[in-house]
């Protein structure tokens, strides 16, 4: 029986979307881009419904496939990501306003793959495994990636942007 | 979390990393938008008795799509099928490809240019002169379907190209102060008296020229450099209401009245060559501006696409496709509301390389994509997308689609 029998569209989003909004918020450093690829990965699952088993599962796999579509062309596209290296730049990304924290700040100066990987491993909450298997990298280059993202993380969280 | 794998760092790092998470989380602004946003897709059609192949592992979702892709490419080749939304593609880089592609995305601008250049011809060379067409008074003072204006105007906002079929609804919303509007271009940047100017039939322009207080039934043909085209109005049923050919330089048209009228209209301002364009107020066409060649569009008032009899779909306000020095800067820009297919503006390399294009400060509403990226194997270079405002839900798909790598940022939706 699939999930989608029980369930409709509204309960998925309900469920999800602030969550994923949020995650998808502290990869690309954006609430507006963060915004816009989660209404893309729901679209998508709207797309699909009857093809979806568990929808939960789908729109989180398809926003985080999002979110690394912009971080991969994140030099080309993204270029204001990069403002958030300096504090006081942050706010130039319009709606970020509300986004000025230091951890912010912090995961801007990060490598986006690490930035993405921290993310999924301390707000996503998902094991090294699973973030190997969402990312199809190897568990080792997923744990590595963490372990320095996360030394870079607390120094900056402790020294900021001199580290 | 799991401890077995976690890095070493101390307890009270994880900890302290942790709680940065729950404190930024604390302070992340409301998803009451996107909420509204997502719940205006409505609920899905029910289930299929074959359904269920997706949100499995990934190398299943790859290989499923993949085949789905297939099968629909193939299907499409077979019977012609059209369709404005594009085929998604495989990201041969990505196993996760099923969810690599953003679902509103198009992977070109609804209608072809190609289809476009291969349906139309160029007026023809040499001196000529339009037949003269009368303004469709009758038709553009009938209401449209989502009224733009306040009761005051005494021009149409969003005149009809053809008059009926073709009109297609606009916002409710006006035109926030501060952007042009059709009180603000045209003939009223200097309070021209529409009863001192001078008719004159279409004309094709072949040594420099200012034109100016002029009324035009029929289309211009810009074919020298150094043109003005000046406080006037142009009235046209012709394939473009205002050419500037290929090859010429110079080129200004400003406070100005263009209005591209009937069925066949491909563009009301067609560009193949430079042309600074200020103060006008422009209507009607598939596409109102359709540009092949750098240009400035500034403090315009843009209105009025109308469907593609063929398709029923819309055209765009602007599709610029390729050159370099593109400026669009503090018009207003109004698609068709939630249009099905077209933009108000689509900057792409289609036909060549776009270089150095900026769109900013612009009031902007409708279309399936409202603003759209596109590039087909040209460089797409120094492209910019800021600070503009753009009505939020006017559009069907998503109110910003880059997908040729601009550099997009501070645009803001605006409520109404």
């Amino acid at each position: 029986m699939h999930q989608t029998d029980d369930i409709s569209f509204e309960d998925v989003y309900e469920a999800e979307l602030t969550h994923l909004v949020n995650m998808a918020t502290f990869i690309l450093g954006s609430r507006q881009t963060a915004e816009d690829a989660v209404h893309d990965s729901f679209v998508r699952l709207h797309d699909r419904w009857h093809d979806v088993e568990n929808p939960g599962a789908f729109v989180q796999r398809a926003t985080i496939n999002r979110c690394r579509d912009l971080l991969r062309n994140g030099n080309r596209r993204n270029k204001h990501l990069a403002k958030l290296a300096t504090p006081d730049s942050v706010g130039d990304v319009t709606d970020n306003s509300d986004l000025s924290t230091d951890l912010v700040r912090a995961l801007g100066q990060l490598d986006p793959k690490r930035r993405l990987i921290v993310v999924l491993r301390f707000y996503g909450r998902h094991t090294i495994a699973e973030i190997a298997d969402l990312l199809s990298i190897p568990t080792g280059t997923a744990e590595s990636n963490l372990y320095r993202g996360l030394e870079q993380l607390r120094r900056l969280l402790h020294y900021g942007s001199r580290v | 979390m799991d401890p077995v794998s976690e890095p070493a760092l101390s307890e009270l790092d994880l900890a302290e990393i942790d709680e940065a998470f729950a404190s930024a989380e604390r302070t992340m602004p409301s998803t009451a938008a996107l909420r509204q946003r997502v719940a205006a897709l409505g609920e899905p059609p029910p289930r299929s008795a074959e359904a269920g192949r997706l949100g499995r592992s990934p190398r299943t979702l790859f290989l499923a799509t993949a085949a789905a892709i297939v099968v629909v490419a193939g299907a499409g080749a077979l019977i012609g099928l059209r369709s404005d939304r594009s085929t998604p593609e495989v990201n041969a880089a990505d196993d996760e490809a099923v969810t690599s592609v953003p679902a509103t995305s198009t992977s070109s601008p609804p209608a072809s240019v190609v289809e476009v250049e291969s349906t139309e011809t160029s007026p023809a060379p040499g001196p000529e002169i339009e037949p003269v067409v009368e303004p469709d008074q009758g038709s553009a003072s009938q209401p449209s379907e989502r009224p733009f204006a306040p009761s005051d105007r005494t021009d149409d906002p969003n005149p009809p190209g053809d008059g009926s079929q073709g009109r297609l609804p606009v916002s409710v919303n006006p035109v926030p102060l501060g952007f042009p509007t059709p009180e603000t271009t045209g003939l009223a940047v200097e309070a021209i008296d529409v009863e001192g100017l001078r008719p004159i039939d279409g004309l094709r322009i072949t040594e420099p020229t200012v034109l100016e207080g002029v009324e035009v039934s029929g289309s211009i043909v810009i074919a020298s450099s150094n043109v003005t085209i000046r406080n006037s109005r142009v009235t046209s049923s012709g394939t473009y209401a205002v050419h500037v050919e290929a090859g010429v330089e110079n080129v200004v048209i400003e406070n100005t009245r263009i209005r591209a009228v009937g069925t066949s209209v491909s563009a009301a301002l067609y560009l193949q060559s430079p042309a600074t364009v200020t103060g006008v107020d422009l209507s009607g066409g598939f596409d109102n501006i359709k540009a092949t060649a750098g240009f400035t569009l500034e403090a315009s008032y843009l209105s009025g696409v109308n469907r593609r009899p063929e398709s029923g779909l819309a055209g765009s306000n602007i599709r610029a496709f390729q050159g370099s020095d593109v400026v669009i800067r503090g018009n207003s820009i109004i698609a068709p509301w939630q249009s099905p297919s077209g933009n108000a503006i689509f900057v792409g390399a289609d036909s060549g390389p776009m270089r150095r294009a900026l769109v900013t400060s612009n009031y902007l509403s409708g279309g399936a994509i409202t603003v759209l990226t596109g590039q087909d194997d040209h460089p797409f270079e120094d492209v910019t997308i800021s600070g503009n405002r753009i009505e939020a839900g006017s559009w069907s798909q998503t109110w910003i689609a880059n997908r040729a790598g601009a550099t997009v940022a501070d645009n803001q939706q605006l409520d109404s």
